[in-house]
This record gives structure tokens, C-alpha cells and sequence, in this order.
């Protein structure tokens, strides 16, 4: 099974995951799971959970964090579960930054504190998620520390 | 993504455009495909009749031959009536019967818009980047070539976009991107492609 950024996906989603890097680039093809997170740069590596999730895959996303958003979350929870809102588009839609797109955990919890707002979810990084949370805190005043480092 | 939403590169291809270099021609063949293709999407899903859309077809081409870059959705959006102070929402809205035929559907992210131009690309691509400017969709990021991004307030220029990228990146670097679309809202779309394209 391959472990990446923290993350330890299940047998069937590493086997999924290992085809669509193999067909990105086919030198891939020899990789065992435990050398991905050493051989595969993450750009790619998330690129690919996108796609098989059918989301997009953007590689920047905390400058454009709207800190009034992560005042109704606990910033642990989001650390734990990789997850962090972005953006408020109009009235109807959050956009939000995950990092495992088979975690339901973040849209559950997101749902309970946005009921009114749709959520569309985008894939980034890791290390996004964790500057997104730290600039909204820091941005809010609040701090980020108390439940453990982000990543 | 990509492979879900190629509809728009097969024509393309058909029309012998994919696997060459990307002459003038090979680029006016592209956005010829892109108008028809989107014109034909918006008769499709009822959003324009069939003659708004040819009347709208014959503004985007004129406009297009006098080098000046047009999209499809906002002529139809204009002759629909739409003044300055709605065509944002006009064409948003044609944007999202578009991108409801599209599967994945490409979701509407405005701040795509705000991204860095990734100039190293477009400088090592630089047909590209007059396809890109044809089909006013810009690429918003690429990533050690192997992840791009893609936006566009007519996610059919934008597939088409992606398709060509992928098809010249993997030629040059024997790797086949991953590549995201994206939709962007009329304001963020027109702030983009004034700066990446200098219109």
C-alpha cells in the first residue's frame, strides 16, 4: 500500500493510483508502493489522486484562503483531516482544499457548519493546506498551536 | 479530466491538427473547432437557437480573422441582449450549460484567475501560447510539466487547450501530464487574459 504526505491509502486505491502514475510516465512501471513517496514528485503524485477523484488539482491555493472562513473550524480537526476552506464564491458554493479525496471527513464536517453553501472540493498539496491554515490564523489573530503543528 | 472531456480534441485530430507541429494553420483549425463544437453544445442544451448561434458564429470569426481573439459565449450572451452590466452573469451562465455536457464537469474557481502566468512555459511553448491566446484560455499553472492547469469562461476551449497541451508535452518529454480544467467567472476570465495575453 502506498504511504504519502501522512497518508496511507488502501490496497484497491494504490493499485489505482500506481496505474494512472504508470500512464503519466511509464518509468513508473517499476516502482514498488514503498518507493512513490521517494520517486514521485508530489505535483504529480496529487495530480493523480485528482483525476481518479475527478476534481481539479490546483498546486497553490493558501494565498487565496479567506481567513473568515476558518473562524468556524477547529484548526486541528482541519490539520488531522487535511482539509481547509477557501473560498465563498457568491452566495451558494465554498470551494475547499483537500489533500485525500477519499476522506469524506472534511465535507461532513463542513457540511454541519456551511448547511446553506455547496461544497466543491479541489485537490492541492499538503504543505497548501498547512500555509492556508497558518495565514488564516494569523490573519484572524488566532492561534494555530494548540492542538499540534500543522505539517 | 482530460481523457473524459476529449470530444473536442477528436475533431480536432480528424481534422488532421494533432499530431503536427502547430502551424498558423493547425491553430485556425483548432478555434474553428472550438467555435463549432461550442456552438453546437449551446443548441444542444437549449441555450441558444440555432440561429443566434450561427449569426454569433459569423461575429467570433470575423473577429477572429482580424487577429482580434473572440469567444463564442459572449457574442450569443451579447446578442442575447446582454449590456455591460450583465454579461457577466450571461455568459457565466452559458459557461455552465457548457461545462454540465463535460464529464468531469470543470467547476467555476474565480481565484484561478489570480495564479502567477507561468512565462517559463509559455516561453518553451510558444505556439501554445498563441493557441492559447486564440482560444482565450489561459494556462493558470504548470508544474515540472507534468501537472498543467487550464481556465477558461468556455470550458470547451478549454478542453480543447488541454487536449493540445497534452498531446505536445508528451512528444517533447515522453510523459503525459495531468491535466486540470478549470472555469472562471467573466470578471476573473477578462483580467486574465489581458494579462497573459496582452489584449
Amino acid at each position: 500500500m502506498i504511504r504519502f504526505d501522512g497518508i496511507l491509502f488502501n490496497e484497491h486505491n494504490s493499485r489505482r493510483i500506481m496505474t494512472e502514475l504508470v500512464r503519466h510516465d511509464s518509468a513508473h512501471a517499476q516502482l514498488n508502493h514503498d518507493q512513490v513517496a521517494q520517486r514521485v514528485s508530489r505535483y504529480s503524485f496529487m495530480a493523480a489522486l485528482a483525476k481518479l477523484s475527478g476534481l481539479a488539482f490546483f498546486p497553490r491555493v493558501a494565498e487565496f484562503c479567506e481567513s473568515g472562513l476558518h473562524a468556524s473550524c477547529d484548526t486541528g480537526v482541519m490539520t488531522r483531516w487535511g482539509f481547509a476552506p477557501l473560498y465563498r464564491d457568491g452566495q451558494d458554493t465554498l470551494i475547499v482544499a483537500i489533500v485525500n479525496p477519499w476522506n469524506e471527513l472534511p465535507e461532513t464536517y463542513l457540511a454541519a457548519r456551511f448547511p446553506q453553501l455547496k461544497i466543491v472540493k479541489i485537490v492541492t498539496l499538503a504543505s497548501e493546506i498547512s500555509r492556508s491554515i497558518v495565514s488564516g490564523a494569523v490573519r484572524r489573530g488566532a492561534s494555530v498551536w494548540h492542538e499540534g503543528l500543522p505539517n | 479530466m482530460i481523457e473524459c472531456t476529449m470530444h473536442g480534441v477528436a475533431a480536432a485530430s480528424a481534422a488532421g491538427v494533432s499530431s503536427q507541429a502547430l502551424s498558423n494553420t493547425h491553430i485556425q483549425q483548432l478555434v474553428e473547432a472550438c467555435i463549432e463544437q461550442t456552438g453546437e453544445a449551446l443548441i444542444q442544451t437549449h441555450a441558444a437557437s440555432r440561429a443566434d448561434v450561427l449569426h454569433a458564429m459569423d461575429t467570433v470569426r470575423q473577429a477572429q480573422a482580424q487577429g482580434q481573439p473572440s469567444d463564442l459565449l459572449t457574442a450569443v450572451a451579447e446578442l442575447h441582449g446582454a449590456g455591460e452590466d450583465d454579461l457577466a452573469i450571461a455568459v457565466e451562465a452559458l459557461g455552465a450549460r457548457l461545462a454540465a455536457t463535460l464529464h468531469p464537469s470543470p467547476q467555476l474557481i474565480p481565484f484561478a484567475g489570480r495564479l502567477i502566468a507561468p512565462t517559463a512555459f509559455y516561453e518553451s511553448f510558444d505556439r501554445l501560447h498563441k493557441l492559447a491566446r486564440a482560444l482565450l484560455t489561459p494556462v493558470i499553472f504548470a508544474e515540472d510539466t507534468g501537472s498543467i492547469g487550464v481556465a477558461s469562461a468556455n470550458p470547451i476551449a478549454a478542453t480543447l487547450l488541454a487536449g493540445k497541451i497534452q498531446d505536445l508535452v508528451s512528444r517533447r518529454f515522453d510523459i503525459r501530464p495531468f491535466l486540470t480544467i478549470a472555469r472562471l467567472d467573466y470578471p476573473s476570465w477578462t483580467l486574465i487574459t489581458h494579462k497573459h495575453f496582452e489584449l
